[in-house]
């Protein structure tokens, strides 16, 4: 296979859940996107120095958790959990057949540490294992579940300590893609 | 096992079922079948479990980001590792051959206006290039190259009269007609191959001089691969990143 159409099917194949996995650490539409390309750039000038190739999976989640580490440090984001308007998906959207109201949830998962949040969102997201997520995030298998375990507990906690007086921001009027 | 234990073993159980066979989860599963206070807990983690999963493929994705990245990776992702070398050489020969044929160049304009050839002079791969990727619609889309061809032909614009069967396999997206000022047209049919976008260039009439270049050969120009072909009354150029061994099958 050429770079060229692996690289497209990668794309293709990755892309939406990368960008959904970059705009729950976010909370940005644009850092999103940002972040998305920047992994998918790094994978057409790097992508051919990882030689097993079933693992473009992992190495393309856990570029993009770097890339967005990198960034909240240089700019300094960690612990800032300010919602900010028309950037948040969002509460009673009419797109999406969910139980769990959107903005609520995205305050929760503001509100985690961020030792949680990564690896609860790659548990949710694409079914990713416990061991991926240990190859994603390079932490111990016993740290993932010990994660999980205590990042469920603390988003059930906090989503019911989230309360209306949260700002309430709609979903970006686009309809859910696979 | 404590059930402590066992719930945190299973909090990494993923809501799919996919980790049913993981022998890490055979112990802690096997509790929980036969623990009710633990079986109850499990039954109601997996239902949050599935509630974020549902809430995390709810977020909208804007298609535009993954089609710039696919169209980027057409346009610039050249094949790696190519000796240098060989890559001056092609470049070399592709601009000795556009300047020799006739020695001027398209006068083409920018993307975001009407893009022309001018058919009394020659068009060398990289006005082909320019042209392809200019960013306008494509003036007509079909399903197959009969359709378009049929398009083509209806509007009075060069059309390809006889293709290797091997493109009935691509998938088409659309074709352009290119027309200079005395009314001579090159048309542009756009199609896919694996992924990869492949451009055929028809010309006919005196815009075949337009496309004349050196026949039957493959030319190599930043990560383009170009060739040229002709009949009596018409000349052909495929463009295209993918491989030249893997377009041998679409010229004649």
């Amino acid at each position: 296979m050429s770079a060229n159409s692996e690289c497209n099917e990668l794309v293709g194949a990755w892309y939406s859940p990368l960008y959904r996995f970059a705009f729950s650490l976010a909370h940005n539409e644009e850092d999103a996107k940002d972040l998305t390309q920047t992994t998918f750039l790094k994978w057409a000038t790097k992508g051919d120095t990882l030689r097993e190739r079933h693992k473009a999976k992992t190495w393309l989640f856990s570029v993009l958790y770097r890339e967005f580490l990198d960034q909240a440090r240089r700019a300094k984001k960690f612990s800032q959990t300010e919602l900010v308007e028309d950037k948040l998906p969002a509460a009673h959207s009419p797109h999406a057949e969910r139980r769990i109201d959107g903005a609520m949830a995205v305050a929760a998962l503001q509100e985690l540490d961020e030792r949680f949040r990564a690896p609860l969102i790659l548990f949710y997201l694409e079914n990713h294992s416990y061991l991926e997520i240990a190859d994603i995030l390079d932490i111990p298998i016993g740290t993932v579940m010990s994660r999980l375990r205590r990042g469920k507990d603390r988003l059930r906690a906090t989503m019911e300590t989230v309360t209306e007086s949260r700002v309430v921001i709609p979903f970006p009027h686009k309809e859910a893609q696979s | 096992m404590k059930n402590e234990e066992a719930k945190q073993i299973l909090s990494a159980y993923r809501p799919g079922g996919d980790d049913a066979a993981d022998p890490a989860f055979e112990e802690a599963l096997e509790q929980a079948r036969r623990d009710p206070e633990l079986a109850a807990w499990f039954k109601e983690e997996r239902r949050r479990d599935g509630e974020w999963v549902r809430f995390f493929q709810s977020i909208p994705v804007p298609e535009e980001g993954k089609q710039a990245l696919l169209g980027l990776a057409r346009v610039e992702t050249a094949p790696k590792k190519r000796p240098f070398w060989l890559w001056s050489v092609g470049v070399a020969a592709g601009l000795a051959l556009c300047i020799g044929v006739i020695g001027l160049l398209i006068p083409y304009l920018p993307p975001s206006t009407d893009l022309a050839f001018d058919g009394e002079r020659s068009v060398g791969v990289p006005e082909l290039l320019q042209l392809a990727h200019a960013r306008q619609p494509f003036d007509y889309r079909g399903s197959s190259v009969p359709e378009l061809r049929a398009w083509l032909v209806g509007r009075g614009a060069p059309a390809p009269e006889a293709l290797p069967e091997a493109w009935g396999a691509l998938s088409p997206l659309g074709c352009r007609v290119f027309t200079d000022e005395w009314g001579h047209s090159i048309s542009l049919l756009c199609l896919e191959k694996n992924g990869q976008i492949v451009h055929l260039f028809v010309a006919e009439g005196r815009a075949r001089q337009a496309l004349a270049m050196a026949e039957k050969e493959w030319i190599n120009h930043s990560g383009w691969n170009a060739y040229c072909w002709s009949d009596e009354d018409r000349a052909y150029v495929i463009l295209s990143p993918a491989p030249a061994d893997e377009l041998d099958e679409l010229v004649i």
